[in-house]
Order: structure tokens, then C-alpha cells, then sequence
């Protein structure tokens, strides 16, 4: 098949399933966002944590990191014995691996800001929330926001895996085009599926320009 | 104002930073903790803003025992700059310097004012810099931002920790000549740590000197300078500050000698007018066989009296002038020299031989020298 066949292909294919890509996509997104909004809710404050108890870092992070070096198709079938099949479970399981990055983004973040901004702040009568929150937090801002980015990047490619345990989204298309040998129906799911990683790491890279403060904007 | 009581502090590893330390820091004084790295004076310092806590013996301000103050409260009502500057990169000059009067949530539009009138009180105009941020300002202009902010809330106390020890040469003297305005303007109480002599003397009323966690000498500038409590600080101080205390910087007296011309007692007058002339001086130092001084015979003098042939210039010497040994100061010199309305003094040795002269262009060599050596 050369190029042109499998672009048409691709086209026509997305057209004729139109539906059912936009199913695919949907709720594609939906677990993809699902889960980063948990990896976000539980990440920046564990993150916060053990910045403030360093003890606990090292072993927190290695522990999100030990997550992260289990292959991703692997990590979504250990979660079946426990979760069963569906949405549930891949979720859990993506949020898992987007930890890692947002985690370890914070803590770096807030561990390496100004040492003497921090100093100042606390000997003129910061409260230590307001070293965080009018300190730490602006300054390591665009670091933790790098983090969000590489999670969210990561997790709408690896949820296409998430169709193996039942929970629907772009990898079905996939799937389904590597079953019937349909590689115009792989594109399907693959195109969507990179358009969307590309398409909210560009929102993230502009949420985090409006949100650095503008005596740090290069 | 601030008092320590038999202050200790002894870290986790038994390292005693503070020995009993006994400390007073008057009402509206600037005291300078000075000491070599490790002697304590920052931990001194920042435990009168309960950054860190003494392990013995209490701290009292205003007779108050700060031990069960909520340091949150107690550091808004103390100014802190610090030598990393640490101003918040991420906030406008104006913000920066309103940060304390806002966490005490005090009225904006009193303390925006109050801002703009510190800036102008820096020489920063107000309307140009306020809504700048701190990455934009130069060094020093950074520091007096830290310095102002320090203010901003109006404490009485101030802590500076090596506030100008990061800055180059001549924003440091700038900000130690503001920082000395703003004393004298404000009666502010500021305990200030350096270990920078020079800057110490420049601008303390009192220094205290710092070794191994213990108070070596606490005094003013003048009376460390005079009675040196030991060696330690003798070599503290250095040896060249000690010196060009008592002045400045007087080199030896033999390096402004100028050669005398001399003549002897037995001589005529003829031959002095020879001297003279030859010689272009208004006077001849007298002397007899052995090179010993026997006084100053005057141009004056010599025409006056050329007249009469018998006279030897023995018969006309005056011994009202100035002498000083060869081993005493230039300082003394120069003093005899004004004294003496003659325009110069003697130099003799021991023997009262004559050694040379010193005179007003000696004075002026020096000056020069001096002048010359500091730029």
C-alpha cells in the first residue's frame, strides 16, 4: 500500500466512522483528563509535603519512580484483579503514572527556589503558607507546570493502551485496525490520539506563560 | 532596648556556637557584631528575631522576654535585610517594599504613600521604579530596595545581616553613607553584622567584636581603637588601622628631610651672603667645628649687620627656632612648623648634630603623597 492509498484510506475512513471517532475521542479525553486531574490533586500536595519533611521525600519519590518503571501495558493488567475491567481501573492505573513527573517536578521546584527570597520572607513575618504560597509557589511555577506537561503528554499516549482492559477511547480504533489489518483504521486512532497530546501541551505552555509572573518572563 | 541574658546555643553535634553571652543594645543605637567567620555574630543576630532559638538564657526587648513570642508576629515588627538581597523576582518594587505593612494588613493607601516616600528617600523616583522589578534595578539599587523594605512597616529595630558585603566598592560606600542618613533621621535601634573593619569603624556607634562564640570587646570605635582589649583584636583591627588612627598614614620623618645649608659659627658675613645667594635660602643654620647646631643666623640679620667687618656670624645667631630628633614624628614636625611661623623646623640626632630641615614644601609633599596614594 503506498502513501496515497493509506492517506485516502485514513480519510475515508475517518469520514465514514466519524461517529464513532468522535466517541473514541471523547472519551479518550475524558480518561486522560480524569486522570491527570488526580495525578495533579495528588501530586503538587504530596509534593508540598515532602518538601516540608524531607525525610520522606527520598522514599516517596522512589516509590512513585519504582510505578513509573513498570511497562504501562503491565501496569494496567495488574490493576484487572483488583478494578476489574473498565474506565475505573485504567484511570487508576494512568494516574499512577502521571505521578511521577508532577511529583517530582513540585518537589524539585520549591527545593531549588531562591534560597534568599525564602530567607527574607520568613524573617520579615511570612507565615511558612505564605512562603509557600506567595514565595514558592510563583517561583517554582513554571517548573511544576513542566511537569504537568510531560504527565499529560505521556498519559493521552499510553491511555490508547487503556482500550486493552475495556475502557474504551482511541485505542480501540487502533486495536481494531491492527486485528483487521486496517492501517487506515490505526490512523484513525493514532492521528487523533497525536493531535491531542500536541494540541494541550500547546494549551499548558500558554496556561503557564499567563501564569508566570511577569518579572520572571524571559 | 535589646538585652541578652547568659545567651548560649549548642547545635545537634555539641558545636557551641554561643558561649553565655551578656549583650545590651541601647535604644537607637548602631551596633556592629564584627568578628571572623564562625565567631557567632549571626547567630547572635538572628536570635533577636527568633530565627533561631538560644538553647540557654533568655532575650529581652523592651524588657520583654521574646522566648514565648509568636515569631511571626514579633519578625513584622522587626526589620530583616540580609546580604543575598532576596527580593521577590516575581513581584514589582512597590510590592516588595509593601510586603510587611500588607501581611500586617494595614490600610494601602497609607503604606503605597509611605512607600513612594521611602524610594525618594533612597533617590529612586518613585514613579519610574515602583512598578519595575527587581531583575531591572542594579545591584545596589537592588539593596537599598532590600534596605527601604526593611522599613517600610516602620519597626524600631532593625537587623542587617552583611547587608552591603555582596556590593562592588562604590555602591557599598554609597548605601553605608544612606544607611548612616537614614540612622540619624529615623532613630531606628539597628544591629548590624559585618566582618568588614573599615565598614564597622565607618559607620558604628558601638562595635562588638566577636571570637569563638564569645564577646571579645564591646566599645565604641574610639576607645577600641585606643585600648585594644588583646591581640586578637590588636590584629583584628590590624596594624595599619591602629597606625592611621593616630592621623593617617605618616611615613618616616627622614623621607621629608631637606638638606641644611650650613655655616660655620667662625665665619664672616661676606661668605654668608655667598651661601645665601648661592643656595637661594633667606637663612643659614649655624653650626660649629663638629657639625653641632648653634642656631639660625637670618638673611635679615646678616644684610643688616654687613656693614660692620669684626662680626662673625657667631655674633648674630638666634636660637629661638624650632627643633625636633631625627626619630620623632613627621606629625610633631609638622605641628612645630605651624607653631613656629618659620616656615620650617630642625632636624637633630642625638649628638645635636644637624641632620636637615623640614619645611612647608615637606608639608605639601606629603599632602600630596597622600593624595596621590588614595587614588
Amino acid at each position: 500500500m503506498n502513501g496515497e492509498s493509506l492517506l485516502s484510506s485514513f480519510i475515508n475512513t475517518t469520514i465514514e466512522r466519524w461517529p464513532m471517532v468522535l466517541d473514541s475521542i471523547l472519551s479518550h479525553l475524558s480518561i486522560s483528563l480524569m486522570s491527570l486531574a488526580i495525578a495533579v490533586l495528588i501530586g503538587i500536595p504530596l509534593g508540598i509535603f515532602i518538601t516540608r519533611h524531607r525525610k520522606f521525600a527520598s522514599v516517596i519519590i522512589k516509590i512513585a519512580s519504582v510505578f513509573q518503571t513498570i511497562p504501562s501495558v503491565a501496569l494496567l493488567g495488574f490493576m484487572i484483579p483488583f478494578f476489574g475491567i473498565g474506565r475505573k481501573p485504567a484511570v487508576i492505573a494512568l494516574t499512577i503514572y502521571a505521578l511521577l513527573p508532577i511529583l517530582q517536578n513540585t518537589y524539585t521546584g520549591i527545593v531549588n527556589c531562591d534560597e534568599a527570597a525564602k530567607e527574607a520572607g520568613k524573617g520579615m513575618g511570612m507565615t511558612s503558607f505564605q512562603v509557600l504560597y506567595m514565595i514558592e509557589i510563583p517561583l517554582s511555577l513554571s517548573i511544576i507546570m513542566a511537569g504537568i506537561r510531560t504527565a499529560t503528554v505521556m498519559t493521552i499516549g499510553v491511555a490508547t493502551l487503556a482500550s486493552l482492559i475495556g475502557a474504551g477511547g482511541l485505542g480501540d480504533l487502533i486495536f481494531r485496525g491492527i486485528a483487521s489489518v486496517n492501517p487506515g483504521l490505526i490512523l484513525t486512532g493514532a492521528v487523533p490520539s497525536a493531535v491531542l497530546a500536541v494540541l494541550f501541551d500547546s494549551i499548558f505552555r500558554f496556561l503557564e506563560r499567563q501564569l508566570t509572573p511577569k518579572g520572571l518572563r524571559k | 532596648m535589646i538585652e541578652f541574658k547568659e545567651v548560649s546555643k549548642v547545635y545537634e553535634d555539641n558545636f557551641e556556637v554561643l558561649k553565655n553571652i551578656n549583650l545590651r543594645v541601647n535604644k537607637g543605637e548602631l551596633l556592629v557584631l564584627i568578628g571572623p567567620s564562625g565567631c557567632g555574630k549571626t547567630t547572635t543576630m538572628k536570635m533577636i528575631n527568633r530565627l533561631i532559638d538560644p538553647t540557654k538564657g533568655e532575650i529581652f526587648i523592651n524588657g520583654n522576654s521574646i522566648k514565648h513570642r509568636n515569631p511571626v508576629e514579633l519578625r513584622r515588627n522587626i526589620g530583616y535585610v540580609i546580604q543575598q538581597i532576596g527580593l521577590f523576582p516575581h513581584m514589582t518594587i512597590q510590592d516588595n517594599v509593601a510586603l510587611v505593612p500588607k501581611l500586617k494588613k494595614q490600610d494601602p493607601k497609607k503604606y503605597l504613600k509611605k512607600v513612594d516616600e521611602l524610594l525618594e528617600m533612597v533617590g529612586l523616583d518613585p514613579e519610574i521604579y515602583k512598578n519595575r522589578y527587581p531583575t531591572e534595578l542594579s545591584g545596589g539599587q537592588q539593596q537599598r530596595i532590600g534596605v527601604i523594605r526593611a522599613l517600610a512597616a516602620d519597626p524600631p529595630i532593625i537587623l542587617m545581616d552583611e547587608p552591603f558585603s555582596a556590593l562592588d566598592p562604590i555602591s557599598r560606600e554609597q548605601l553605608q553613607d544612606e544607611l548612616l542618613n537614614l540612622h540619624n533621621k529615623l532613630d531606628k535601634t539597628i544591629v548590624f553584622v559585618t566582618h568588614d573593619m573599615d565598614e564597622a569603624l565607618k559607620i558604628a556607634d558601638r562595635i562588638c567584636i566577636m571570637r569563638e562564640g564569645e564577646i571579645v570587646q564591646l566599645n565604641t570605635a574610639e576607645e577600641i581603637l585606643r585600648h585594644p582589649a588583646n591581640d586578637f583584636v590588636k590584629n583584628f583591627i590590624g596594624e595599619k588601622r591602629l597606625n592611621s588612627y593616630n592621623g593617617f598614614d605618616f611615613p618616616p620623618i627622614d623621607e621629608f628631610i631637606s638638606k641644611a645649608i650650613t655655616i660655620r659659627e667662625d665665619k664672616g658675613l661676606a661668605e654668608a651672603i655667598n651661601q645665601l645667594r648661592q643656595n637661594r635660602v633667606d637663612s643659614l643654620i649655624v653650626v660649629n667645628k663638629s657639625n653641632q647646631y648653634k642656631g639660625v643666623a637670618s638673611s635679615w640679620d646678616i644684610y643688616r649687620n654687613y656693614n660692620d667687618e669684626k662680626l662673625k656670624i657667631k655674633d648674630i645667631v638666634r636660637t629661638d627656632y624650632a627643633c625636633i630628633k631625627e626619630n620623632d614624628s613627621v606629625e610633631k614636625a609638622l605641628i612645630m612648623i605651624k607653631e613656629s611661623n618659620k616656615g620650617y623646623v630642625l632636624v637633630l640626632d642625638d649628638n645635636k648634630k644637624v641632620k636637615g630641615v623640614i619645611t612647608n614644601g615637606s608639608l605639601v609633599k606629603l599632602l600630596a603623597n597622600k593624595v596621590i596614594k588614595d587614588n
